[in-house]
């Protein structure tokens, strides 16, 4: 049920942090896999990686940012191994986002904090859903965050563009379910990488998280394997958050938990 | 097409309305109360004792009594109707919290928690409302915490009869859409009903966590409550509005 034999992946940003944690699950769930992004050592290391696990494996550097090159990338990664039947959007420039009074971030900073993060899902999946339709299959899997979900203080272009990676995920799973492909999209909570530890964007204390721990990035990976396979094949524009429970509550801080007794004479007060 | 007045446009949006207020907790009943009644509706508050009516209260009638079955609440719309001529709104009041470990909540504690805020509500709305939706006008508001749509620990079983409330206020609005009767919701944070000063409240960590720094006055709900009880409403039904300083949306 969750056997991806055969089935081509393509995982942006995956050469390292949570991509690359994806891509390997991927492959070891028996997926060839396609790993693009844009620094080549790391795609190579990669794609050595997933070859070693006995699965064919293509490294495409691309900076996905750029249309064109997105698509010149997907023309190579389907003349490697074949048409992408997975696509997981996980490419996005992290860093320089957060932290800044609105009054202070330039326009330059709004659009390229944006679109480091919102173009590369939009030119992927632009890239592969034509053949996707085509062939009556496809699954695109596109990675948000909580604070696409919810606000952060002095946060705008990273929050705007993974809230806007939500709305991308339901506009694609609305227009190309007739066609047999779904999108669905993963909301992680707090995973260290080396990324997040070069990032301003402070991690939170694991106290601030309900399961008292930040995630794994190996814990991503059987949620992708899942949507990623025939045994989700039903679920569409949904959007899956694992997070440690970070998101279930948020209406006071992690850890306030009052107690407050009925009163002594309940029956009462049905009134 | 007829024309719709903003409340602020009157002093008066709800004059010669008639609302149903069953008592709820009793810093909520007074100012829901008030607020309708300076908006120039008439109120039935239903269920206080009158020597528990807050001073300065009087509002147009009392019925007294318990309501612990649909007979009874069938009964008290019936009587607010024939003694006031008609009942346009039914507020259904914040009643009461409970926070317990769910390991130390009794079974008689949550029967006794999901009687009083979810299945009066649930008699309440269906006695009035099918009233309403027999004179193809009606109006029902109900009060829905926002921890019907978060998680706290220690709230299991209040939580849950706050999404209860939620989801009664949706079907309703659909089923009674067509009868001219609609229902929504208010969707309230946290609330300090005893007016304390905000420098005193940011001790608390859990107001220094909110993104307006301030609990909630019930002040501040009382706009949205006769917003929603006039027709300047008029096309706003199944919605819960939540007023809470910006808790909701915080990461």
């Amino acid at each position: 049920m969750f056997d991806l034999t055969g089935a081509v992946a393509a995982v942006t940003g995956g050469g390292s942090g949570l991509g690359l944690a994806m891509a390997l699950a991927l492959a070891e769930a028996g997926a060839d896999v396609a790993v693009i992004g844009r620094r080549r050592g790391p795609i190579e290391e990669a794609a050595s990686r997933i070859k070693d696990l006995g699965r064919r494996a293509v490294a495409a550097q691309a900076d996905l940012t750029d249309g064109t090159h997105a698509s010149a990338a997907f023309n190579q990664v389907t003349s490697s191994l074949g048409p992408v039947d997975v696509l997981v959007n996980n490419a996005g420039l992290v860093g320089g986002q957060g932290g800044v009074a609105i009054w202070d971030v330039t326009d330059d900073a709004w659009r390229g904090g944006v679109s480091g993060i919102l173009d590369p899902a939009f030119y992927c999946s632009r890239a592969v859903s034509r053949q996707m339709c085509d062939r009556g299959k496809g699954k695109i899997i596109n990675v948000s965050s909580g604070l696409g979900l919810r606000g952060a203080r002095d946060n705008y272009m990273y929050g705007c563009a993974k809230g806007a990676i939500v709305q991308l995920t339901r506009s694609l799973a609305v227009s190309l379910g007739r066609y047999g492909v779904t999108a669905n999209c993963i909301v992680p909570g707090f995973f260290p990488t080396e990324g997040t530890a070069a990032s301003p964007m402070a991690l939170p204390s694991a106290e601030f998280i309900p399961a008292g721990r930040v995630g794994r990035p190996g814990e991503l990976g059987p949620l992708v394997v899942w949507l990623a396979s025939a045994a989700s094949s039903y679920m569409t524009g949904e959007v899956f958050v694992i997070d440690g429970g970070g998101l279930a509550g948020g209406y006071a801080p992690t850890g306030y938990a009052p107690v407050m007794h009925l009163p002594s004479s309940p029956a009462r007060r049905s009134g | 097409m007829t024309t719709v007045s903003t409340p602020a446009a009157q002093d008066t949006p709800l004059a010669g309305n008639v609302a149903l207020v069953p008592a709820g907790a009793p810093a909520w009943t007074l100012a829901a109360c008030r607020a309708l009644m300076q908006a120039g509706a008439g109120v039935v508050l239903a269920g206080g004792p009158r020597n528990a009516l807050p001073a300065g209260l009087s509002p147009s009638g009392v019925l007294q009594g318990a309501f612990h079955s649909s007979v009874q609440t069938d009964a008290a719309v019936a009587k607010a109707v024939s003694q006031y001529g008609r009942l346009d709104i039914l507020v259904n009041l914040p009643q009461h919290e409970l926070f317990l470990p769910a390991a130390d909540l009794t079974d008689g504690a949550l029967r006794a928690l999901l009687e009083q805020n979810v299945e009066s509500a649930y008699r309440w709305s269906r006695s009035a409302g099918l009233e309403m939706a027999a004179r193809k006008r009606g109006n029902i508001i109900t009060f829905v915490s926002g921890l019907s749509r978060r998680g706290l620990a220690n709230g299991s079983a209040f939580a849950m009869t706050q999404a209860a409330l939620d989801a009664m206020t949706q079907s309703l609005a659909l089923e009674w859409a067509a009868a001219g009767v609609r229902a929504n919701g208010i969707g309230y944070g946290w609330v300090d009903t005893e007016g304390r000063p905000i420098e005193e409240q940011q001790k608390d960590r859990l107001v220094r966590f909110l993104p307006l720094r301030r609990k909630g006055q019930l002040e501040d709900y009382m706009g949205l409550l006769v917003y929603l009880a006039s027709d300047a409403s008029g096309f706003v039904t199944g919605q819960t509005v939540f007023i809470d300083g910006g808790a909701m949306v915080h990461a």
